[in-house]
């Protein structure tokens, strides 16, 4: 996972709970990586998991409700660094639709190394989008919490999200999100 | 009041950020390097096609050459021998041969800009004045009216600075309004680090869909006589040799204005 995504987590432990309590889940966190971690840089997923995992336990709080309120961290902090993917859609629906071909396509321009998730969608009807998450990696509950973020930031058309249990389909696991909007 | 504790976690967030700079500094290098590498890598393969034009074009000249000289043959001796429609066959075979001939001095004139570079003074009024007078005949033809604005003077390669505004000054009066008389504006502004020039007429203008395109080496958009569609392709050459750059404006409506770049440190 691209170092940009770990530094959020650090940032947004900083940011909510001080620094105390950051150094505190970084001591406790058994890391492979020995070096700081930074920007541009790649490391192994486990090294996320095992601070989101820390993180939880010494915030006395699951794992799934520390991935849910760092995605919507995530998505504010997104705002400021890549206003140009925002500003280009006034309707949340718009915007979630551009994540595959737009956003996720621009991040890999951008960065080497990255692993992005799928996010194939469709519309019912009108209202309705159903985004359905495919990755390896299997953190449905973070895009659960960007889902909430981008909520968040296109309140003026506010959804509710519906998340499926995780299934089957062509030997891979997907999570389908419901999203409805009330305009 | 900085207590103790404040002290110890101050102290270690100022060893995260002089760690992470020596990461960073590692990285920076590193891409430098891989950069450099990749660039030298670029360099070699824009060589080697340069190189393959060359030879191309060149070694393909020999035999259209003597294709040239059967038809020229075919047409003098055996004339009366060819039926109508032999004749016409005959009539097709040589516009081919003179397209063909167009189409590698075009690649033989491509290759050669920038072959030998000779940077000198330049001063621009002159090279547009120079160029308006090997296109005296045109230009009285068209009755064209060219106006002129402070252009400077810069360090530059004089052949092909001349080349470049020979074929867009060409392609102005080409492309004007049919009916019109046509018009030019050329000028400058002086930059930071480039000179910034246009030319701009107020002729049939071209569709921002080929804003791209028409830069490419064969690109026509209309099959005006007398051109195979490799001159606008030459200025972008000798732009990107100036180390600027060469595009159309697209939000000037009136014609097409040919915006390019020269930088100052040549
Ligand atoms: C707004 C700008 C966004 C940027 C710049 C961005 C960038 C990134 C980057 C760099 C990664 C890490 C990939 C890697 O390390 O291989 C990532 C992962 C992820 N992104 Fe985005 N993203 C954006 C928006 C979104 C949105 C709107 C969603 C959801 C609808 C989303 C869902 C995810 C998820 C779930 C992951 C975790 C990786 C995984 O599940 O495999 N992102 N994103």
């Amino acid at each position: 996972m691209k170092g940009m995504i770990f530094i959020l987590v650090q940032d947004f432990i900083k940011e909510t709970f001080g620094d105390e309590i950051y150094y505190e889940i970084m001591d406790r966190s058994k890391l492979q990586t020995k070096d700081p971690f930074v920007y541009p840089g790649t490391y192994p997923d486990e090294d996320l998991i095992e601070m989101v995992v820390k993180a939880a336990e010494v915030l006395k709080i699951s794992v799934d409700d520390a991935l849910l309120a760092f995605g919507a961290y995530f998505i504010g902090a997104m705002h400021p660094r890549h206003p140009e993917f925002f500003d280009k859609f006034d309707h949340p629906k718009d915007f979630l639709k551009s994540v595959d071909g737009v956003i996720h396509m621009e991040v890999r321009k951008l960065m080497k190394d990255t692993l992005l998730p799928s996010f194939k969608h469709h519309e019912p009807n009108e209202n309705t989008l159903v985004l359905s998450y495919h990755s390896e990696r299997k953190l449905h509950m973070l895009a659960h919490g960007i889902l909430n973020g981008v909520a968040e930031q296109y309140k003026q058309h506010p959804f509710t999200i519906d998340r499926s249990k995780p299934y089957e389909k062509d030997g891979k696991e997907f999570v389908d999100f419901t999203l409805v909007f009330e305009s | 009041m900085l207590t103790e504790t404040n002290t110890k976690l101050l102290q270690r967030r100022l060893d995260d950020a002089e760690r992470k700079i020596r990461v960073l500094e590692d990285m920076i290098e590193n891409s430098s390097r891989e950069l450099y590498i990749a660039n030298q890598d670029l360099k070699h393969k824009n060589k080697d096609l340069e190189q393959i034009i060359y030879v191309v074009s060149h070694d393909l000249q020999e035999p259209l050459t003597t294709l040239y000289a059967f038809l020229g043959r075919l047409a003098e001796k055996h004339h009366q021998e060819l039926s109508s429609q032999g004749q016409e066959y005959l009539d097709y075979a040589n516009i081919s041969a003179e397209r063909m001939k167009a189409l590698i001095k075009g690649l033989l004139d491509h290759s050669r800009i920038g072959a030998k570079r000779i940077v000198e003074t330049i001063d621009f009024n002159q090279v547009v004045k120079d160029v308006m007078l090997d296109l005296d005949s045109i230009i009285q033809e068209s009755k064209v009216k060219i106006t002129i604005e402070n252009l400077p003077k810069l360090q530059a390669y004089s052949i092909e600075s001349r080349l470049l505004f020979q074929n867009l000054i060409h392609n102005a009066i080409k492309f004007a309004k049919p009916g019109h008389i046509p018009i030019i504006r050329i000028g400058a502004e002086e930059m930071q680090t480039h000179v910034s020039f246009y030319v701009e007429d107020e002729g049939i203008g071209i569709e921002e869909d080929h804003h791209e395109k028409v830069f490419k080496i064969f690109q026509q958009l209309s099959r005006k006589p007398g051109g195979v569609g490799i001159g606008l392709a030459h200025c972008k050459k000798i732009a990107l040799m100036h180390e600027g750059d060469l595009w159309i404006d697209n939000t000037y409506t009136e014609g097409c204005r040919f915006c390019f770049t020269f930088s100052k440190g040549l």
